[in-house]
């Protein structure tokens, strides 16, 4: 048998490359670096993810029409390139608020930042992927990734035990995701989303039980890491066992990814079932949205409620999905890029409160932090009225983005249903705010934060006023990734 | 001119956003920073109101926040001659407030020194956002804004249980206002498909009688609750428990009178609704003279001013309710001066007396502080429409136009009113500078205050007796040119002519009568109001308790929705809104959170399980339908 | 329903797979618990064999799990030499109901879904062959055959990184 083996258009999968590349030679640099210095390593890697980034961005003009490689199993659209930007900045700013917590917690192992790169490349490969096995295989280098760097501080027991968690649970549905994608290539014959869809349109397979069996696998695949109901159950352990910037990182990064492939899924692959699927994403969004808020009204700790706030966020993001229109989409790519400055903000003030035998994330040791560190108080609070979604900050441009999109679909109920919530989540945001305003601080030792965890969160910070005040820019960038994305569709 | 008016906007942002976050540098050197921060903007407006006097306007969109397809926010600025009269007056007298402060706050510790200039700063920049506003949702953030720094400032002794409540107080009132307000913004938006100013206006006549009236009541009952109308004033004799010059610049000269600017702009639309304008002249006629009651026999003299306040807003509400919008506003300008004044003299008095706010206990203090005593006099004579300081002019103009508009009961309401106005605040005048002191040791620590006090002190009578005049300079005088924007008031014809002449004499008389009385009564006590109060017990009783109207309110609204709504300020927001221990809702989401944290056990195998029965739940729910 | 042999064969198979999964999970002894495993992937592979005739994927599935993997496992709980207090399993009855109402009804959807598989079910173009395979992992998957070695490579790194006695 005589086969011909296709030369790949490999100009469309240059960042991933370049990332491979990065990840690689940083493990070998890695071993001539001291182990006093290994910050050095840090300065490397972000120089390399902003230079991916600018490669990622010089697609941008050129993918107007959405172009495939690899025998159509990688798609380079706008969607996905909007996105890859979403997970290189967060990418760029744990590396950012890593490098001095590191040494606090007295790690000095390289592999850090080579896991996060692969843990990048796994996301890109995720929204960059139409085929489910190449976005099966995007999920595990990345999840795979965030295990171990989850559990990075292996001395420390919370942080094992948050890791083992992580992982087990991963695993778990892992398999189920794994099993949706059999059971769609029993109905369909393929895995390709493009040929799923033809083969669900040409046979009339929309209101096949298999297929909607197998939706609903896909969906609680990627649920664990979008951490919405009931797959977030891990979200409050590990966010507040594994290492903050790591636990930053969860939050905002795997769960856009996650996001991002599952409506490339639900629109490309499977929109036929969208009837299907918008009743079970209805209950999910409802049901996510109401106990991520609720249980965070009881939390102490800042990252266990942060970690309850990122499910409710995630519910508030599956409106968008609902939605299924381009607001939608617009929506929800605004959201990730307001949602990746104002949680890594957060998360980033917990770092800042570390010292020596604090961790900084109980909400006592936010007390009087208006009075000792005022600038530091005001861009919490900044972080939290985004949060909540307040004006003028992205988070509010984001939210109302969400809301009007599934306004514009129909979803009246849930849409009262998420301002409700919002509300409650006001209460969760302000007991921080008034730790830092209305109580008296305790005598605590000097805060020593390193300078990127300063440039960090001046840069989220300044990111989530700017865009709140002047969110034109980025709404056009999520304009066109939306309209492109949609265009596909039809 | 944008740049103007960026500056003017922005300044005090800028000012309030260095001493928010560098108040561990600035500590008692604030007010360098806070100072000019209003008193660049306050130079700035005068250019502004010169050039709009010369007959240019301002109305652009900077930019559209949200473009969402048809759905798009604008952020954009307006000025004519009605938010220029706006800036000028706010800028002026915040001007003169901050100076004043840095006197009157010279206790405070740095830290708290640099907080309270910096919610100065930030609610002049609120007002001044809700002034220069070109569409309702920019208006709304700055309305949003101001009440913010507002309930700020009221509790900004947080540690008083009394403040706190306070602040909770204007809180909780503000928010059913503002419901309304909210409600009436989506009406327009939904009526009109626009929320521009202009746009809005230009297309209100499509609008139905009814819906106008609908959309105008809501907004008005957003005014009643800003601007102390009935049945919403209840907060703001409270709110007196702020910091004194915070009374005088939001409680008395700028923010409370934002619900008249608001109806005077959206006049478009009430001139479609004769209904709403009856109701607001009405609803301002009462409250001017039920405020005006209710000051005659209180001792406090903070509070006697607030319910001033509460009374001459009234009488702002009746000119924009009659039609002469401009009469209004005019008042609005001129009150702003006297009620400043008035405010800071007090906060002098309480400065020099340690805090001490009974009139009882004072009286003879013009020998030992001539100048805020004067000041005092010079205020009062304005409020009680003694020509020409500023107040007869303004009140005169609003009379005249309800007699003239055929308002005959809410004309004779108000010259009443103005009657009582003259009596409580000569009442007030005898009883604390005049006669003989009633508390020797309070006497006798008494002094003047330090020149940066008294310096604004002077500033402020000389404009409260000089602004008026404003209403004799050519073409129809600051009436006239306020018309430019608000359109000819419907009687203007009337003003030439005996009848005019004849009214304002009536209402000088009314004036001076007040005057003479409260001499009488309080420096010669004949008749005795001692013997008055007892003689007259059931009616003093009742004013003396407010018309219980604070009772009532507790009993029927306040205790049935928060049983304990004397918790405080931040208590409030602690217990009701964050713990929920009290609100049913916090207590439901309590037992739930907990209960859900009880699933939350931290054992793997358990989430497994959790994670299988609740797809396995959602998946057949999912089915049935 | 027609019946024929090899619906015979698959219920036969199906219900050994069936036994020994349950054997992994309720044989208190780990050492049984692994090799009910172990039962479990041969019968696996004998079905990829006979029913599908997939010899490949049998002859994997022998190599890799049966052979690598489970003796991988009996290594380390040899290892751990646990004692038999050790593995005493938590009795919580509710939980178990929960569970079994859960599989119940996941069986139940199954069920009335199996008359819905015949027909839909397209079997891969090619056969399961080594040359098919090879086929497709080289030109269609290329992608995926690459990124499976970057993954590999991140479980190696990420196994070193745990593993190293230092920080």
């Amino acid at each position: 048998m005589n086969v011909t083996v296709p030369m790949p258009n490999l100009s469309l999968v240059v960042p991933e490359i370049l990332m491979v590349i990065l990840a690689c030679g940083l493990l070998l640099v890695d071993l001539f670096i001291p182990k006093d210095r290994k910050r050095v390593v840090g300065y490397i890697a972000l120089a390399g993810v902003v230079v991916v980034g600018v490669v990622t961005a010089a697609f941008w003009g050129k993918m107007a029409q959405p172009a495939t490689t690899f025998s159509g199993t990688f798609v380079l659209d706008r969607f996905a390139l909007f996105f890859k930007e979403v997970f290189l900045f967060t990418t760029g700013i744990t590396i950012l608020i890593s490098l001095k917590y590191l040494e606090i917690e007295k790690v000095s192992l390289g592999e850090y930042y080579a896991l996060m790169l692969f843990c990048t490349l796994g996301m890109m490969i995720m929204v960059s992927g139409a085929d489910l096995i190449v976005i099966y295989l995007g999920i595990e280098t990345m999840a795979l990734s965030v295990y171990v760097l989850a559990g990075f501080m292996k001395f420390d027991h919370k942080c094992t035990e948050a890791a083992l968690k992580y992982f087990l649970l991963g695993v778990f549905i892992s398999g189920i995701l794994l099993y949706g994608i059999t059971l769609i290539y029993a109905a369909t014959g393929s895995t390709q989303l493009a040929q799923v869809a033809a083969v669900i349109k040409e046979k009339g397979l929309a209101k096949n039980p298999l297929l909607v069996l197998a939706m609903f696998m896909l969906a609680a695949g990627l649920g664990l890491e979008i951490a919405m109901a009931p797959f977030h159950f891990w979200a409050p352990d590990v966010y507040e066992g594994a290492p903050t910037p790591i636990t930053a990182f969860i939050s905002v990064a795997p769960k856009a990814a996650a996001f991002a492939a599952l409506v490339r899924i639900f629109y490309h692959g499977i929109q036929l079932l969208e009837p299907q699927w918008q009743i079970l994403l209805w209950i999910i969004c409802a049901v996510t949205m109401t106990i991520g808020n609720v249980t965070a009204l009881m939390q102490q700790n800042v990252k266990r409620m942060l970690a309850y706030s990122s499910v409710a966020h995630a519910g508030y993001i599956l409106l968008g999905v609902l939605a299924a229109n381009q607001v939608g989409v617009q929506g929800i790519a605004f959201y990730f890029f307001a949602y990746a400055f104002m949680n890594m903000g957060a998360f980033g003030l917990v770092i800042y409160l570390r010292r020596e035998n604090i961790v900084g994330d109980d909400i006592d040791d936010f007390k009087g932090l208006a009075q000792t560190h005022p600038l530091l108080a005001v861009i919490m609070v900044v972080f939290l009225l985004s949060l909540a979604g307040i004006p003028p900050t992205a988070g509010f441009v984001g939210k109302f983005l969400l809301f009007a999109a599934a306004i514009k679909a129909g979803f009246y109920w849930l849409v009262a249903l998420a301002a409700l919530n919002s509300v409650v989540a006001l209460f969760y945001y302000f007991r921080i705010a008034k730790a830092m305003y209305m109580q008296s601080p305790e005598p605590l030792p000097q805060l020593s934060p390193g300078r990127g965890l300063v440039l960090a969160l001046v840069v989220v910070g300044v990111f989530t006023l700017f865009f709140g005040i002047y969110p034109q820019p980025l709404m056009s960038l999520a304009k066109d990734t939306a309209h492109t994305f949609m265009m596909f569709l039809s | 001119m944008m740049v103007l008016i960026l500056a003017v906007v922005l300044i005090p942002l800028l000012g309030a956003t260095i001493n928010g976050l560098f108040c561990w540098f600035t500590k008692r050197k604030a007010h360098i920073i806070a100072v000019p921060a209003i008193a660049i903007p306050a130079i700035v407006s005068l250019i502004l109101l010169a050039r709009v006097l010369q007959g240019e306007r301002f109305d652009q969109v900077l930019y559209w926040w949200i473009p969402l397809g048809d759905f798009r926010v604008p952020i954009g600025f307006l000025l004519d001659e009605l938010s220029a009269i706006m800036i000028t007056t706010v800028t002026f007298v915040a001007t003169w407030i901050h100076v004043y402060s840095i006197g009157y706050m010279d206790h405070e510790t740095p830290r708290g020194y640099a907080k309270y200039f910096c919610y100065l700063n930030l609610f002049v920049f609120f007002m001044l956002t809700l002034c220069l506003a070109n569409n309702f949702l920019l208006m709304f953030v700055g309305w949003e804004g101001v009440g913010l720094c507002s309930y700020l400032l009221i509790g900004y002794w947080y540690e008083k249980a009394s403040a706190a409540n306070a602040g909770m107080k204007a809180f909780v009132v503000n928010r059913i206002g503002d419901f309304g307000f909210m409600i009436g913004l989506f009406l327009i938006y939904k009526h009109l498909g626009t929320l521009l100013f202009s746009q809005a206006f230009a297309s209100a006549e499509q609008l139905s009688v009814g819906v106008a009236t609908l959309i105008t009541l809501l907004l008005f009952t957003g005014a009643t609750g800003k601007s102390a109308q009935i049945p919403l004033y209840v907060w703001l004799p409270d709110a007196m428990e702020g910091p004194t010059p915070v009374s005088s610049l939001i409680h008395a000269a700028t923010m409370v009178t934002a619900g008249v600017y608001m109806v005077a702009r959206t006049h478009a639309l009430f001139n479609m609704a004769p209904l709403s304008m009856e109701v607001v002249a009405s609803i301002g006629a009462a409250t001017a003279l039920m405020a005006a009651t209710m000051a005659l026999v209180n001792n406090d003299l903070k509070r006697i001013l607030a319910y001033s306040t509460v009374s001459q807003l009234g009488y702002m509400f009746v000119g924009v309710g009659v039609g002469v919008y401009a009469a209004g506003i005019f008042h609005l300008f001129t009150h702003a001066f006297f009620k400043g004044l008035m405010f800071l003299t007090a906060g002098s008095v309480m400065h020099a007396l340690h805090g001490e706010l009974n009139l009882q206990k004072m009286g003879g203090l013009i020998k030992k502080m001539p100048i805020t005593g004067w000041t005092f006099v010079v205020g009062a004579l304005a409020i009680a429409g003694i020509p020409p300081l500023a107040g007869f002019w303004s009140k005169d103009e609003i009379l005249a136009g309800a007699f003239m508009g055929g308002h005959r009961i809410i004309w004779a309401v108000g010259t009443f009113t103005a009657f009582l106005t003259a009596f409580y605040m000569f009442r007030l005048i005898f009883l604390t500078f005049f006669g003989e002191p009633r508390e020797k040791h309070l006497y006798d620590h008494a002094h003047e205050s330090p020149p940066v006090m008294t310096i604004p002190l002077i500033v402020l009578a000389v404009g409260s007796a000089v602004v008026g005049l404003l209403a004799l300079a050519p073409h129809g005088g600051i009436v006239g040119f306020l018309n430019r924007t608000l359109g000819e008031a419907h009687e203007a014809a009337g003003h030439e002519g005996g009848l005019t002449y004849i009214l304002m004499v009536i209402s000088v008389a009314m004036g001076v009568a007040g005057v003479v009385l409260a001499y009488f009564m309080y420096m010669k006590r004949m008749p005795d109001p001692v013997a008055m109060a007892r003689n007259f017990r059931p009616v003093y009783t009742l004013l003396y308790n407010k018309y219980y109207v604070d009772e009532i309110y507790f009993a029927f609204i306040v205790n049935p929705v928060v049983g304990g709504s004397r918790y405080a300020l931040w208590k409030f927001v602690d217990v009701i809104i964050i713990d929920g221990a009290v609100n049913g809702v916090g207590r439901l989401c309590r037992l739930v959170g907990g209960g859900l944290r009880y699933i939350q056990t931290g054992f793997i195998p358990d989430y497994a399980w959790m994670i299988l029965v609740g797809a396995v739940v959602i998946y057949w729910i999912g089915r049935l339908f | 329903m027609m019946i024929n042999a090899w619906d015979v064969v698959f219920f036969f198979l199906a219900g050994l797979i069936l036994l020994s999964a349950l054997g992994v999970v309720f044989i208190r002894h780990p050492v049984y618990s692994a090799l009910s495993l172990l039962a479990n992937l041969c019968v696996t592979a004998i079905l990829y064999l006979s029913l599908m005739g997939a010899p490949f994927i049998a002859m994997v599935q022998i190599i890799v799990y049966a052979g690598a993997i489970m003796v991988f496992f009996l290594f380390v709980i040899m290892l751990m030499n646990l004692s038999k207090g050790e593995y005493q399993e938590r009795a919580v009855p509710w939980r178990l109901l929960l569970g079994l109402g859960a599989a119940a009804l996941f069986a139940f959807q199954i069920f009335i879904l199996a008359g819905e598989w015949r027909g839909v079910l397209s079997p891969g173009a090619g056969g399961f062959g080594v040359k098919a395979l090879s086929h497709f992992i080289f030109t269609r998957y290329i992608l995926a055959f690459e990124l499976v070695s970057v993954l590999i490579f991140v479980a190696a790194l990420g196994a070193v990184a745990l593993a190293k006695k230092k920080l």
